[in-house]
């Protein structure tokens, strides 16, 4: 079980939420702990006590609690299948509405998820009509990303996946030669627009056509999780797409608000419904 | 709830957990939590498999499910499975742990807390070395632990791991195992 109690977890939310504004309550339980368990051992802190002294006493401190307490997305491509939709299907009918499409990645915790979406975008010559946000909790979170740097057991997943999608250039047109550990080019990162965000994902991007949101919601409670579905589909333009992570369960909102319809419901991508449609 | 009953394997366990599941009866009354090593890309097909032969539901949880009596549980793949208070289910993307993700230890631990003497941990045939301490955990919240005899496994690592690391209630052999998992 993880090491922090349940009692010791409660006074560190306590200690955040005064220092800080930040609400951890909105977390689940279990998994918060074990994110404070890895902050307490990477810094080798003992005692969940010697953590609250350092969040109420060092002000830069939260910024890298905030980095070490964040969870990887795993892989580049992490279920191609969901990728291959994305390519084939719903990114085409979105550029068929819109001329230029602004797209949302919130939350990120690494460049995974951004770099295969901008890689996505380069195969289809998609790019030049897009614009894209990336926005972290933490401001080393967003330069770490933008040093697009990642592990050999990344990139072996990460080619794996690649070759799934069938896409015409090898992955290692978007690599940097020779220099280990591997990282993208800097330049797959120009044009994308980061920004730090808070725990409620605010500020929020205007005009937002899709939104790549998987395996977030994960570490909410349940009602935070509604919270922030209904925050996200209102910042979503009609017939705008929300991507979840396929075993995300946003079933419970979808089916009260009526405002998303799926448009693959395994790998959890849904719509927003165009009301005007309806007059 | 009842009672649970938590399964964590590897290499050669498939085949265990099939006849297990053919075993069961359609009311059997407690839940099963599975926890199996599997192909991270494997997304469909494992539930399926399992439940060919027997009507006893067995699903992968999505995220904040809340865990029913009288039915199986399967870990998703390339994800941890943790088991909350307020008897849910979390999904995690963090690090593998023993190279695993599923991490069984991850799921036994959760569970041991969240179900206390109401907990079964079993290990069976496996290759590495997870496991072993999510079954000290279960322990030491008063569960009960079976380990199959290393000496009938396919792969013994991890049964031989888990022995090394505490004296479990039993250790007996699949046709055992399923007996007792039917009979509490």
């Amino acid at each position: 079980m993880p090491e922090i109690s349940i009692v010791e977890t409660k006074n560190v939310i306590r200690a955040i939420r005064q220092q800080n504004n930040f609400d951890f309550s909105n977390y689940a339980l279990t998994s918060l702990r074990y994110m404070l368990d890895k902050v307490i051992s990477e810094h080798h802190l003992k005692y969940p006590d010697i953590l609250i002294n350092r969040i109420l006493e060092d002000p830069e401190f939260f910024d890298e609690f905030l980095y070490d307490i964040s969870i990887p997305a795993t892989e580049i491509f992490r279920d191609p299948e969901m990728w291959q939709f994305l390519k084939d299907d719903y990114l085409p009918s979105l550029y068929e509405i819109f001329d230029h499409i602004v797209i949302w990645l919130p939350d990120l915790n690494d460049s995974y998820e951004l770099i295969s979406l901008i890689i996505l975008l380069k195969e289809s010559d998609l790019l030049r009509k897009s614009t894209i946000y990336a926005s972290s909790l933490s401001v080393k979170n967003i330069d770490e990303i933008k040093k697009g740097v990642f592990n050999n057991k990344s990139l072996e997943l990460g080619i794996e996946n690649y070759k799934k999608l069938n896409l015409t250039l090898p992955i290692e047109h978007y690599l940097e030669k020779g220099i280990v550990p591997y990282s993208f080019k800097e330049s797959l990162f120009k044009e994308v627009i980061f920004f730090k965000q808070n725990l409620h994902l605010e500020p929020v991007p205007e005009e937002l056509n899709l939104i790549i949101f998987r395996n977030k919601l994960l570490y909410y409670s349940l009602d935070f999780q509604n919270t922030i579905i209904q925050h996200l589909t209102n910042a979503l333009q009609p017939d705008g797409i929300i991507v979840f992570g396929h075993k995300e369960n946003p079933d419970e909102f979808i089916n009260q608000h009526k405002e998303l319809i799926p448009l693959n419901a395994f790998e959890k991508i849904f719509k927003k419904i165009n009301k005007v449609q309806f007059v | 709830l009842k009672k649970l009953v938590i399964i964590g394997g590897s290499a050669g366990s498939f085949k265990t957990m099939s006849r297990l599941f053919k075993s069961l009866p359609e009311n059997y009354p407690h839940t099963i939590i599975v926890c199996l090593h599997r192909l991270r890309s494997a997304r469909t097909g494992f539930t399926e498999a399992l439940s060919l032969g027997t009507k006893f539901p067995i699903c992968e949880p999505l995220d904040k499910e809340l865990i029913k009596p009288a039915t199986a549980y399967l870990a998703p793949a390339n994800y941890h499975l943790i088991i909350e208070h307020g008897y849910t289910f979390s999904l995690s993307t963090d690090l593998p742990r023993n190279h695993s993700r599923p991490s069984i230890d991850i799921t036994m631990e959760t569970a041991g807390e969240v179900f206390k003497e109401k907990a079964l941990g079993i290990i069976l045939s496996g290759a590495n070395m997870d496991g072993a301490r999510g079954m000290v955990s279960i322990k030491k919240t008063g569960g009960i632990l079976i380990v199959q005899n290393p000496k009938n496994s396919e792969i013994k690592t991890m049964p031989e791991a888990t022995l090394n690391l505490i004296k479990p209630d039993y250790i007996l052999d699949v046709d055992k195992i399923i007996k007792f998992i039917l009979e509490i």
